[in-house]
């Protein structure tokens, strides 16, 4: 399966708080209902704590679920 | 600005896509291929190819002598694929019995007259040849019209209905609806929110097999 991008997936000034380490783009597989996305998002290369941004979160990520839920 | 090229000469579609340009990706190919018992040296035409990702699979692992046949000489450039020559489906550049199996994946709703693509599937099939027919599916005939491939869906029994007409015996229908709305929230990760494969409620999609009549059980 090959990895999305997504221009919304930017940590931005976000760092791990337990770690503090920088946050990278890793693949993180999101599943939903009975569907599975791989997703590139900003991750702790540490601890692995994922970040999903804000505006991501609502915008996206919410028209993906409304989309599996609808049918 | 909106993006006015058709949705699957948009790049957005082949990220979540790759090559195939459809939902499920060779899931349904391999399926079809199985089904019908696919043979190496099968000749196998597949209408509407893009850019001949199915060709390419269907002679890796089935061992097939694939053709294609597709209309935008753009995917054709791009394919850079042997066996692919530019033509419309429902007027097939093939003598007639030429081939074992056609494959028409996530294509016949965009045809303009899709009865008479359906005739000549016919005609270019064998006598007992297979038809792998995957396509979107509509609740109902009302939005059969221009535009999109969600647009001009019609429903399933309508579809069944025609390729029986056409001188087909189905053998199998199966529901992979799923794998429609999966493309759908792929496009939506990649910013092609616009796209036609959910602009309408209710959409479905199938893989259909069936046959050519006229050929004897022995
Ligand atoms: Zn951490």
């Amino acid at each position: 399966m090959s990895v999305i991008q997504v221009p919304e997936a930017d940590a931005g000034q976000w760092r791990c708080a337990t770690c503090d380490e920088e946050l990278a783009l890793r693949p993180v597989e999101l599943e939903y209902l009975d569907s599975l996305f791989n997703v590139a998002l900003p991750a702790c290369p540490k601890c692995g704590m994922v970040l999903i941004p804000e505006n991501l979160a609502l915008g996206k990520m919410n028209q993906v679920e409304h989309l599996l839920e609808d049918k | 600005m909106p993006d006015g090229r058709p949705l699957w000469e948009r790049p957005g579609l082949r990220t979540v896509a790759g090559d195939t340009l459809r939902p499920g990706g060779f899931a349904l190919t391999d399926r079809a291929a199985e089904a019908m018992d696919m043979m190496p040296g099968w000749r196998v035409l597949d209408v509407g190819c893009g850019l001949g990702a199915t060709l390419g699979r269907l002679r890796a692992r089935f061992g097939a002598r694939a053709y294609g046949v597709e209309f935008s000489a753009e995917q054709i450039e791009k394919a850079k694929r042997t066996g692919m020559v530019r033509g419309k489906g429902d007027c097939l550049p093939f003598g007639d019995g030429t081939f074992s199996a056609v494959f028409c994946e996530c294509v016949l709703s965009l045809f303009a007259d899709p009865k008479t693509g359906l005739d000549e599937f016919n005609r270019v099939l064998e006598a007992g040849g297979f038809l792998a027919l995957s396509d979107l599916c509509a609740p109902d005939d009302d939005g059969a019209g221009a535009g999109s491939c969600a647009d001009r869906a019609v429903s399933f029994a309508r579809t069944r209905t025609m390729v029986e007409e056409a001188g087909f015996e189905v053998e199998l229908v199966e529901d992979h609806s799923r794998l429609l709305r999966d493309l759908a929230a792929k496009l939506v990760w990649v910013g092609e929110s616009g796209c036609g494969c959910n602009a309408r409620g209710g959409l479905g999609y199938f893989l259909m097999i069936a046959r050519k009549k006229g050929w004897t059980h022995v």
